[in-house]
C-alpha cells in the first residue's frame, strides 16, 4: 500500500506552456543531499493519470490476473479488460491489442 | 458509500449491470430469467420471446413458449458475437456476450408479469379477436380497460430498457462503442429477428 500512498502528487509529464514531454533534469538524494544533473526521460507509465497508474499497480499486485482484478474491484471481467485495453491504447500499444491475443488469466 | 455514489451504483445496476456482472454468473441468471419469462408468458397467451417479440398470440405448448425465448436470445448473441469479432479491436470471451445478452432479457419478467394482471388479460383477449367492438370493451368495464391499457403501455418502457441493456451488453462484452457499434447493433437486431423467426418456424413445423 506504500506504493499507492506515495502517488498522492501527480508527477507533471508535459510542459504547461507547449504540452511537449518534460524530462527530469535534476535528481537529489534525500539522505545525503547529493544532486545529479542530466537529461532523464520520464517513464511512459508516468504519463498515465493517477487512477490509471493505481490500476496498473493493482494489476501487477494481482499477478496480472484479470479475474483477480475483477474480484478485487468488484466489477465484471470485461469491465476490467476494457479498462486495461484503454490504458494500453493510451500508452501507444494499440497495434498489439488488435492482434487478438488472449488475456484470460 | 456516499449517497451520490450509492445512487450512481443503483443507476448502473439498473441500466448497465454488466459493469458488475458478466460471464458464467450472468449466463446462469439470464437463462433462468428467460425460462421464467417464457413460463409466465405461457399463462397469459402472449408471444413473449424471439428477438423483441411481444404480442397477443395463440396458446402454444409450454416447451415452445420456453424455446422461443432461448432461440431469440441465442440468435441475437450469435449475430452480435460475429459483428463483435468483425469490429472490435480487442479480444473478448464468448461467455461474456452469451451471459450478458441473456441477462439483458430481465425486463421480459416485468412484461410477462404485466400480462398476467387481470385487466391486462382482458385487453389481450380483446385484442386477440382482431375485431373493434366498443360493446365488448364496455362489457369489460371502463375502469378495467383503462387500468389494463396503462399496464400494457408500461410494457413499452420495459421493452426500451431491454433494447438499451442489449446494446450495453454488446458494448461492454465486445468493447465496442460509437457509430459503428450502434449501426452494427441495429443491423444485428434485424438479422437476429429474421433468424429467430426462421428457426422458430422450422422448429414448429418440424415438431407440430
Amino acid at each position: 500500500m506504500c506504493i499507492l500512498s506515495c502517488m498522492k502528487r501527480k508527477l507533471p509529464t508535459s510542459c504547461p506552456s507547449c504540452q511537449k514531454e518534460l524530462i527530469a533534469e535534476r535528481l537529489r538524494c534525500e539522505d545525503c543531499g547529493t544532486g545529479v544533473e542530466g537529461a532523464y526521460p520520464l517513464p511512459k507509465l508516468a504519463a498515465l493519470s493517477q487512477e490509471d497508474q493505481e490500476f496498473v499497480l493493482r494489476f501487477i499486485e494481482a499477478s496480472g490476473s484479470l479475474k483477480e482484478m475483477a474480484r478485487l474491484m468488484r466489477v465484471s471481467y470485461p469491465t476490467v479488460r476494457n479498462r486495461l485495453d484503454e490504458i494500453i491504447g493510451r500508452l501507444g500499444h494499440k497495434d498489439e491489442i488488435s492482434e487478438g491475443e488472449s488475456r484470460e488469466t | 458509500m456516499r449517497p451520490d455514489e450509492h445512487r450512481r451504483s443503483l443507476w448502473t445496476w439498473l441500466f448497465n449491470p454488466f459493469v458488475y456482472v458478466a460471464g458464467a454468473k450472468s449466463l446462469l441468471i439470464g437463462v433462468v430469467v428467460i425460462l421464467v419469462a417464457g413460463f409466465i408468458s405461457s399463462f397469459n397467451d402472449t408471444r413473449l420471446g424471439g428477438t423483441l417479440d411481444l404480442r397477443p398470440g395463440q396458446v402454444v405448448p409450454l416447451w415452445f413458449s420456453l424455446s422461443r425465448g432461448i432461440v431469440g436470445w441465442l440468435s441475437l448473441a450469435l449475430v452480435l458475437f460475429i459483428f463483435g469479432k468483425l469490429i472490435s479491436k480487442t479480444s473478448f470471451r464468448t461467455v461474456d456476450i452469451l451471459g450478458t445478452q441473456a441477462l439483458a432479457h430481465w425486463p421480459m419478467l416485468l412484461i410477462g408479469l404485466a400480462g398476467l394482471f387481470p385487466p391486462s388479460r382482458h385487453i389481450l383477449e380483446y385484442s386477440k379477436s382482431g375485431v373493434v367492438d366498443p360493446d365488448v370493451l364496455l362489457s369489460i368495464g371502463v375502469g378495467k380497460v383503462i387500468l389494463g391499457s396503462l399496464t400494457l403501455l408500461s410494457m413499452l418502457p420495459a421493452t426500451c430498457l431491454m433494447i438499451a441493456l442489449m446494446y450495453k451488453s454488446y458494448a461492454v462484452s465486445c468493447n465496442v462503442r460509437g457509430g459503428k457499434a450502434i449501426a452494427t447493433f441495429i443491423v444485428g437486431l434485424i438479422v437476429a429477428r429474421v433468424l429467430a423467426i426462421a428457426v422458430t418456424i422450422g422448429v414448429w413445423s418440424h415438431v407440430g
